[in-house]
């Protein structure tokens, strides 16, 4: 090039170098942004709590509040109520879950004084992007509210779960409670050779147990079906767990992946580890 | 005694100084990294610096990666930039308080063109970010250049 000829020796020298070093790095950046992407940005979760509410004698417990790009749930909680002056037993109520000083859920019931209530799934508010403050109302026959209190807005704890082309994504853990999270992954090639897919989610049977040894894992959850329909595809599951066995949040959980061929003995078979989230996104 | 600590203090700033190139790309890394990281998710633009560094070790590791390539290319950039204003050609000068400056105007054409064919290519958000912030340091020490040339 005439250009370059007419440069002097010592800047020849360092455009050279510094060309060289900035095709290596260059051609890294370009092989390595599907992975980087990959491990940086997953579903966006608008919004992930469970209400809790212990006033007096009322209690509800397990409500989960949890919305991302493909799921909404909202509900699932068990309601106990107190005594309230007004009401007899037998009468007709509206338990109502208020959100954001505006927007309700309703859950018509009959009061009983220490009566235990299920409150389903409902989809009433999934077009809701936030939630900053969750009230409880009850009203009775007439619209007149005879009971109302703020419930308290739980923060999960989230797991995280990968290793460099598998990750299981908004996985989270509670007492008695696992939300069991959707498997991604970046390896076509696996995927395509391996057309059924097994998840074993399992923990520790004790803490101080070995845990490189199999045997001492209870599997609590077996999720079984075709890979192009579980991996990359966000299908909301859930756990629950009984307490009589102990916390769910305090053992050590892992998941064994295994892939297999119709008819045939050859699998891939591999686990991942889940551990709590460190710096992870709060919302 | 006191030139002693003075010799000290200035040793230790030169080093910052040796660095301050170091520094910027730094910055700008972070910035971009950030601002991205908080448009994706939504979130403040603090909240995503913990999140770079401790969520997994690829996005910290393509994050060092991107912090050399714009150390690289701002080295380059150096390099070609003072060779051609050594070589005089395509200048416009002209006099302000009684100091002459001249600009090699053909860096900025260059730099306009790279970020019109940026835009036209369908890049992921960061690196058009990374290329703004870039640009806009380019151009900054471009006319640090110019005050300091001029005579």
């Amino acid at each position: 090039m005439v250009v370059v000829r007419n440069m002097d020796q010592k800047h020849k020298s360092n455009l050279i170098i510094t060309c060289l070093c900035l095709i290596v790095v260059f051609v890294s950046l370009l092989t390595m942004y599907d992975n980087f992407s990959f491990h940086t940005y997953s579903t966006k979760t608008y919004y992930d709590y469970f209400l809790s509410l212990n006033h007096q004698d009322f209690s509800l417990q397990d409500y989960e509040l949890y919305k991302d790009k493909s799921n909404y749930h909202c509900g699932d909680g068990n309601l106990v109520l107190g005594k309230i002056d007004s009401l007899v037993d037998g009468q007709k109520i509206d338990v109502i879950i208020q959100m954001n000083k505006k927007y309700q859920i309703h859950y018509p019931l009959q009061y009983l004084n220490g009566g235990s209530y299920a409150l389903e799934n409902k989809d009433d508010l999934s077009s809701l992007n936030e939630i900053n403050h969750v009230q409880l109302l009850i009203k009775d026959e007439n619209q007149k509210i005879v009971y109302k209190h703020t419930l308290k807005l739980k923060q999960v704890e989230k797991l995280v779960c990968s290793s460099k082309t598998f990750k299981v994504e908004n996985a989270c853990v509670s007492d008695d409670f696992m939300r069991l999270g959707y498997l991604t992954s970046t390896d076509q090639a696996l995927l395509k050779k391996y057309p059924n897919i097994s998840l074993e989610y399992r923990y520790l049977k004790n803490n101080k147990l070995n845990d490189k040894n199999d045997k001492n894992y209870i599997v609590f959850k077996k999720v079984n079906g075709k890979t192009k329909e579980i991996v990359n595809q966000k299908n909301y599951q859930v756990y629950n767990h009984d307490l009589n066995q102990g916390s769910l949040k305090k053992k050590k959980l892992s998941v064994v992946i295994i892939l297999s061929k119709d008819n045939s003995q050859k699998s891939y078979v591999f686990k991942l580890n889940f551990t709590k989230e460190n710096g992870g996104l709060h919302e | 005694m006191n030139n002693e600590r003075y010799l000290k203090f200035k040793k230790d700033f030169i080093v910052l100084y040796l660095a301050r190139n170091g520094i910027m790309t730094f910055l700008i890394t972070l910035g971009s990294f950030g601002l991205d990281l908080s448009n994706y998710y939504q979130i403040s633009f603090t909240e995503t610096i913990p999140y770079l560094f401790s969520n997994s070790i690829f996005t910290f590791m393509y994050f060092c990666l991107v912090w050399i390539f714009n150390y690289l290319l701002f080295e380059l950039f150096k390099i070609l930039s003072d060779w051609y204003d050594e070589s005089h050609h395509q200048t416009f000068k002209f006099m302000y308080h009684e100091h002459n400056y001249s600009i090699s105007w053909i860096m900025y054409v260059v730099m306009l063109v790279i970020l019109i064919l940026i835009q036209i290519l369908d890049l992921p958000t960061l690196f058009h970010l990374d290329a703004y912030f870039m640009f806009g340091f380019m151009i900054l020490r471009s006319i640090k250049q110019i005050y300091k040339k001029r005579l």
